[in-house]
């Protein structure tokens, strides 16, 4: 157990991810408050999916510690380094995929169904799914959270590509997550779709007091979304702070935001 | 109400059947859970095995030891067939599930192949293709009519082919059956859902080798006799075949199958001697034209 502060949700230490000879990630240490919202930026390359990709599970760290305050009630955060995708999952890590990872042939109900029966802690059964009602209710209310219960019917693969992406963060808000990491959320979507689901997520944070790690491109968003920045660069952090610091900051501006 | 319509018109069937048919729809009953059973691997949890005749073989002769050895008792016999094939896929699949796609072919065939070569050399114990006999049983250990009479066969095979469908259907709409279908569609988005996938695809796989072995037992209580054959690659394949056909997307798309091509089979047999070339252009048409099989023609069926 190590001493994590208080107000912090999620820590790494020296985190580390290798491919062969290329270092992604390199001895990053972050920081989420929980409540934040905290944008993830960089040019292409500079290791923000990898990132995602290590703390949500599906790549072992190569070096490195996370750990991961599960319980607001406890001082002490759990070093959650070995533990698999799934069971970060229902501990309270959800994430969103670049490319949309959803189920195509269950509906759009269905996906976010599994979703909330994993957070309520039952391994599945043998019962009637029509029994379960709480799970039923819990699915609607993610759905209409996201802004598609409209749709909640339809087979997953059939609907639009934007609808898709919302239903992957009505997936991850029924598992109750306490950290919700979204890899560009608005990528492929128009601008419109865009702002939406910036309001969308916004709200999703009031709401529940989630804390919010975001991949995102479009510096505009980026600005009006975020509360503060974690800038990656060639795997490292460059630069940490609130969106003016980091706007301020001349590192930034040479690598990143002044263009090349 | 489609499956209670169903299960009054097979019930008063017999009345209609010559000895043969009555033996012949029991025949067809019993193939008819094996191939759902298949079905909880292939259609629902996404994992196509060319193995399965290694549980429904072991299920046929886990039937058969304990009507030898331990009673003459046909639903003993049946749990033993359904305790063989359980043990068998549990161990199959634990090395089964840790591959995808073509390697977990692979790695059902070869089991498969190993578990025949086995039964073909340990001809003291199996009976080779020779078999091993027994003497038709009566319906309850020892009292009752003889499980040899054409309308007993038919209900016993009857009754436990309802019993499968029953559980399967119910399985279909559980939770845990939307997760076997989860982790179907999308490895990565059932991980990141919260679900084991690995865990998952081994409890799909020890369920579909349960209830294959529960049609083997069938297979042993209602012809008195099994033998190493049942062991052939030609039986997973027909699990294949008939699931194709009738369709993998319902629970009882694989049972139509298997009567269908069954029936089929029986009723040009007179006229061609390789009734495979007409059951494999039906498959090759199938596919192509109706990937979702027989019963995905039909409006109401919903994936199961």
């Amino acid at each position: 157990m190590a001493v994590v502060p208080r107000e912090l949700i999620l820590q790494t230490r020296g985190l580390t991810r290798r491919f062969g000879g290329l270092v992604a990630v390199n001895d990053v240490d972050l920081s989420l408050h929980d409540g934040e919202i905290r944008a993830l930026i960089g040019p292409n390359g500079a290791g923000k999916t990898t990132l995602i990709n290590v703390l949500s599970g599906l790549m072992p760290a190569s070096a490195g510690d996370i750990w991961f305050r599960s319980d607001r009630a406890t001082l002490d955060g759990e070093l959650i380094t070995a533990w698999p995708a799934a069971r970060r999952a229902r501990g309270g890590i959800a994430r969103t995929m670049q490319v949309t990872a959803i189920c195509p042939s269950l509906t759009v109900l269905e996906n976010v169904w599994l979703g909330a029966q994993r957070s309520q802690g039952r391994p599945p059964a043998l019962v009637s799914r029509e029994r379960m009602r709480g799970v039923a209710e819990r699915s609607r209310e993610c759905l209409e959270l996201a802004g598609i219960a409209a749709r909640a019917d339809e087979p997953a693969g059939s609907i639009g590509h934007g609808d898709q992406r919302l239903l992957e963060i009505a997936i991850a808000l029924a598992l109750g997550p306490r950290v919700l990491l979204l890899d560009e959320p608005t990528a492929g979507m128009s601008v419109k779709e865009s702002w939406e689901i910036v309001t969308r997520l916004r709200e999703i944070r009031d709401r529940d007091r989630l804390t919010l790690l975001i991949v995102e491109h479009d510096m505009e968003i980026v600005m009006q979304l975020a509360e503060r920045i974690t800038v990656l660069h060639l795997g490292q952090t460059l630069a940490e702070g609130t969106p003016d610091e980091v706007a301020r900051n001349a590192d930034v501006q040479r690598v990143y935001l002044g263009g090349r | 109400m489609k499956a209670g319509l169903l299960l009054l018109a097979l019930l008063v069937l017999p009345a209609g059947l010559n000895r043969f048919g009555r033996f012949f729809a029991a025949e067809i009953f019993t193939w008819a859970l094996y191939a759902m059973g298949f079905n909880i691997c292939f259609g629902m949890a996404g994992m196509l095995s060319f193995g399965h005749a290694a549980f429904f073989a072991s299920g046929a002769y886990g039937a058969t030891f304990a009507i030898l050895h331990v009673a003459r008792d046909p639903w003993l016999a049946l749990a033993a067939a359904v305790v063989a094939a359980t043990a068998l896929a549990i161990m199959v699949g634990f090395f089964a599930v840790r591959v995808v796609s073509h390697s977990f072919v692979i790695i059902t065939i070869t089991f498969s192949l190993v578990l025949l070569l086995l039964a073909h050399s340990q001809k003291d114990v199996t009976g080779g293709d020779d078999g091993l006999l027994f003497p038709p049983l009566a319906l309850f250990a020892g009292a009752g009519p003889s499980l040899a009479t054409p309308l007993v066969t038919y209900y016993v095979a009857l009754a436990v082919l309802v019993l499968g469908y029953v559980l399967l259907r119910r399985l279909s709409r559980s939770p845990l059956g939307l997760v076997f279908q989860a982790v179907r569609d999308s490895e990565r988005r059932a991980t990141l859902t919260g679900y084991d996938v690995q865990r998952y695809r081994w409890l799909a796989f020890v369920l579909s080798g349960g209830v294959a072995g529960l049609a083997g037992g069938v297979y042993a209580i209602t012809h008195a006799q099994v033998n190493a054959q049942l062991f052939d690659i030609t039986v997973s394949v027909d699990a294949v075949i008939w699931t194709l056909i009738g369709g993998a997307g319902s629970v009882l798309g694989p049972a139509v199958g298997a009567a269908l091509v069954l029936a089929f089979t029986h009723a040009v047999s007179h006229w061609i001697v390789y009734t495979q070339i007409p059951v494999g252009i039906l498959l090759i048409l199938i596919v192509i034209f109706w990937p979702r099989g027989l019963s995905g023609l039909w409006p109401s069926s919903r994936a199961s």
